[in-house]
């Protein structure tokens, strides 16, 4: 009897102190719909030299290269928006081993998905000397020659960044971008 | 049983406490959000699309809190793996309704876990089903929880806050090569959050109708800028079992816990400190003998268990493909009965591994380790170890290759361990395993291995008496012999497994193992009538004196296949199943008895479902079923079955979104049935109803 009693005061206790009434409370957001929104968001704060793109017509190009984790996420927030005054287009390779090393080094920013972990030295190798922004959640990318790590610090997505490695490669990053990141010099 | 009932009362008004803590904090903290705040916060209002994201700042986008799924790292991970492993994640544990880290284990294919009584838990993969299943390592962190004296582990002592459980790692199999002796049917590595993701406060109370009450508070918290650290505790209570004819089983405990994790992540290194103390009051049943009246008392034993731990781990990486791993720890467990019998166990261990890559096609990995346990067996009563006390070390170096063979297709891993042990001196336990991977969604393996199981100290050193609780025609001492001319038990596997996705949502894994058992050690005996007694043990004037003594014995074949499905036919919905079948060879029945463990049962089943119905609320079931499990006595005396059982678990998950989380869960709704069967102990658990709140910020 007494469990039940407890049961009851548990649920009474939850009830009156339920936060449901107020809406405006902080809602929690898919963990790749952040990272997600991040990788847009490098488009603003990093600037490629000055480079022909002769066949995409001056659109900013995201590769995504292995297991997708994002889905239509992306697709979604790129559809029909200039950033940074491009049309921002998508394009997945299935697995390094599938895919042309050329169309890597067309992308301006090349999301190296988890599943590609085992090849991360033969991709890094192809896409050196292009200016291709390297992001990845693999661990300890920074320390591999890629440029950003999505990493986690409690509920939220912190960024790793060696900027040496974007340096080389001929990217500018802005100082905002490093401001909130965890910098690692390797060289 | 007045004693036992103070101490529930106490874990009740904790729980209640904890409970109104729990439901006052948040609350304060969600004014605060409204009033005070118009920046960041605002970021993520209830409605907004993945779009409105990418306007927000870098210092908003840094602020959200996400819900961490990671699924796709972990399943990644798994691809490549050469042997017959299965991981827990953090998901899978909130969708489960197990109250303690062993039930959690029954989703693993290949596992049987039974609950002998209320807080004792017999787990085991590939035979030998035992209550002290001496054939299974288990780590936590790399901290061994396999005990050296009874060969064996605690589960009770593991009822770590599943919260802050990172992920389970179940390796079915042997792994003597990287892991040493005694991992011969398999591996579980428990691994703890790192502190850096276990950040804030989680707070969670729980109370159930079977007599369950736990409440569990943890603060995390950064001191640096790459510091960061968590404080934890815990107290639980839980209920009594019922024995078959309904009377209550009283094998009810309550456990205390707590303890801290310091992480530290310079740019080429990863520092992890920490430390757990537990008490645990456990009431088991059990037999005293009492050497003037030469009587078994049978009763429950309220067993006092304090164990305390400290860990170091340090990890440097001198690139992505080389690291080196240092681990340090100290472990000191204390386990008294109020009739007498204490034991003291104080284990030290250091151990070092490299890990490098020779050249394009090699990848080396070799370890040094060395261990060291003192114990103290004092004020014995029914155990009586020679010598009393002993400090024992064990040490050990491995070194394994993984040679790519064709580059992305074919892959070959060979490696051996060499350790000395201090019974029967030097083992080799190598393995071979090949990996091929003939496309992005197909990999196939192999391997064989050798692997040990060091005898335990009991099994070396202990004279054991029992007045066993039968009069007819006479009275029947028992007295279980230490023997100290042991071998190990030697055992080689082969294994194969097949990993593919049949579709995008639709995964499988299938294992088959053969293992041949050329030692097994097992328990004789030879019966003898009063006065003609062997000279050793000492002699009881009974009538008939069974002695029984340890011997190593050839163990005969156990076979199988282990199943894993796990389908997403919808976002909303996943479900997985595992299926084991188990055989075995004639020999078998003649070495797998009830002192070394029972042979497998034919088939064990394993069913999940779970549908988010909306994002706030999931129902969650599951369903566990274990075909008939035989038993056999050398003996003759207590040779049984334990009928087929099903464990089903039904439940309902609501999240607010504001970090509150309610879960109403049915726990063994088909009802109270027997899981293991012992001659002291008919405990069977009980149909029961628990709710939990949770907060999380």
């Amino acid at each position: 009897m007494s469990t039940l009693k407890t049961l009851g005061f548990l649920a009474v206790l939850g009830l009156t102190l339920w936060p449901g009434g107020h809406a405006s409370r902080a809602q929690e957001v898919s963990e790749y719909t952040v990272k997600a929104a991040y990788l847009v968001n490098f488009v603003k704060f990093i600037t490629w030299p000055d480079k022909v793109y002769d066949d995409d017509q001056g659109a900013i190009v995201i590769g995504i290269l292995g297991d997708d984790p994002f889905g239509a996420t992306l697709d979604d927030m790129v559809k029909g928006r200039f950033i940074e005054g491009h049309i921002v287009l998508v394009r997945r390779f299935a697995s390094y081993d599938e895919t042309q090393k050329g169309s890597l080094r067309k992308c301006h920013l090349l999301f190296i998905a988890y599943s590609e972990k085992d090849r991360l030295r033969d991709i890094l190798k192809a896409v050196q000397g292009s200016p291709v922004l390297t992001v990845s959640e693999i661990e300890r990318f920074p320390l591999a020659g890629g440029m950003i790590q999505f990493d986690q610090e409690g509920q939220r997505i912190t960024l790793d960044i060696n900027p040496a490695q974007a340096q080389k490669a001929g990217l500018t990053l802005s100082s905002k971008l490093l401001q909130i990141a965890k910098i690692y010099r390797t060289e | 049983m007045g004693n036992n009932n103070r101490l529930k009362m106490t874990g009740r008004v904790l729980t209640l406490a904890l409970s109104a803590v729990l439901g006052i904090l948040p609350l304060g903290r969600v004014w605060a959000q409204e009033s005070g705040l118009g920046n960041g916060a605002m970021a993520s209002q209830p409605g907004q699309t993945a779009q409105d994201l990418t306007n927000l700042s870098l210092e908003s986008l840094a602020g959200l809190n996400v819900v961490v799924t990671s699924s796709a790292k972990k399943a990644e991970s798994l691809r490549d793996a050469t042997s017959a492993i299965f991981v827990i994640t953090q998901e899978d544990i909130q969708r489960s309704g197990a109250l303690h880290l062993a039930d959690l284990l029954r989703m693993v294919p290949g596992l049987l876990v039974s609950r002998v009584d209320g807080s004792q838990w017999a787990i085991t993969a590939r035979g030998f089903n035992s209550l002290y299943n001496n054939k299974m390592l288990v780590l936590v962190d790399g901290r061994s929880a396999y005990q050296t004296d009874f060969g064996g582990v605690n589960w009770d002592e593991l009822d770590l806050m599943l919260g802050d459980i990172d992920r389970i790692e179940v390796i079915r199999g042997p792994g003597g090569t990287l892991w040493g002796s005694n991992a011969v049917n398999g591996i579980i590595n428990i691994i703890t959050k790192d502190s850096k993701i276990s950040q804030g406060v989680y707070a969670t109370s729980l109370t159930g109708s079977n007599g369950v009450d736990m409440a569990a508070l943890r603060y995390g918290g950064k001191l640096g800028e790459d510091l960061f650290y968590r404080l934890y505790a815990k107290t639980e209570d839980q209920g009594p079992f019922q024995e078959s004819d309904a009377s209550n089983a009283q094998d009810n405990w309550t456990s205390q816990r707590a303890g801290f994790r310091m992480d530290w992540h310079p740019e080429k290194d990863d520092l992890t400190l920490e430390g757990d103390y537990q008490l645990g009051n456990i009431y088991v049943p059990g037999g005293d003998f009492n050497a003037s009246t030469l009587q078994t008392v049978f009763g429950v034993d309220d067993t006092v268990d304090r164990d305390a731990d400290i860990l170091a781990h340090w990890t440097h990486h001198f690139s992505e493909s080389s690291d080196a791993e240092l681990l340090l720890y100290y472990d000191h467990i204390y386990l008294s009965v109020p009739t007498g019998q204490n034991t003291l166990l104080d284990t030290l261990d250091a151990e070092l591994q490299n890990r490098f890559l020779l050249n394009d096609w090699n990848e080396v990995t070799w370890g040094l380790d060395v261990r060291n346990v003192s114990d103290d067996y004092n004020t014995p009563t029914s155990s009586y170890y020679n010598p009393e006390q002993a400090s024992l070390s064990t040490y050990g170096a491995f070194l394994q290759d993984k040679l790519t063979l064709v580059p992305d297709r074919l892959y070959l891993t060979a490696g051996t361990k060499l350790e000395n042990n201090p019974y029967t001196g030097y083992e080799w336990q190598p393995t071979g395993r090949l990996l091929w991977t003939p496309d992005k969604t197909n990999s196939l393996w192999a391997a064989v291995s050798r692997t040990v199981r060091v005898p335990s100290r009991s099994e070396d050193d202990v004279t054991f008496y029992l007045a066993a609780p039968v009069t007819t025609p006479s009275a029947l001492y028992l007295a279980l012999q230490g023997n100290p001319n042991l071998k190990v038990e030697d055992i080689v596997a082969y294994e194969a497994g097949y990993r593919t996705n049949l579709t995008p949502q639709l995964a499988l894994d299938l294992a088959g193992f053969c293992d041949r058992y050329y030692s097994v050690i097992t328990t004789g005996f030879t019966f003898f009538s009063y006065p003609n007694y062997p000279p050793t043990p000492q002699p009881i004037n009974g009538n008939f004196l069974g002695l029984g003594q340890a011997t190593n014995a050839d163990g005969g074949v156990i076979y199988g296949a282990e199943l894993s499905l796990k389908w997403d036919p919808l976002d909303s919905v996943q479900a997985a199943l595992a299926y084991t079948y188990n055989g075995y060879d004639s020999t078998l029945n003649s070495v797998s008895n009830i002192f070394s463990g029972d042979p497998p049962p034919h088939n064990i089943v394993d069913g999940r479902l779970s549908w988010a119905v909306t994002p706030q609320l999931r129902l969650n079931t599951s369903l566990y079923w274990v075909d008939a499990s035989f038993i056999n006595d050398p003996m003759g005396q207590f040779n049984g079955v334990v009928q087929p059982y099903a464990v089903w678990d039904l439940g309902m998950t609501w999240k607010s979104g504001a970090g509150w989380e309610v879960s109403v869960w049915g726990q063994d709704l088909e009802g109270t049935h027997a899981e293991a069967s012992s001659f002291l102990d008919d405990s069977q658990p009980v149909p029961a109803v628990y709710g939990q709140l949770t907060a999380r910020y």
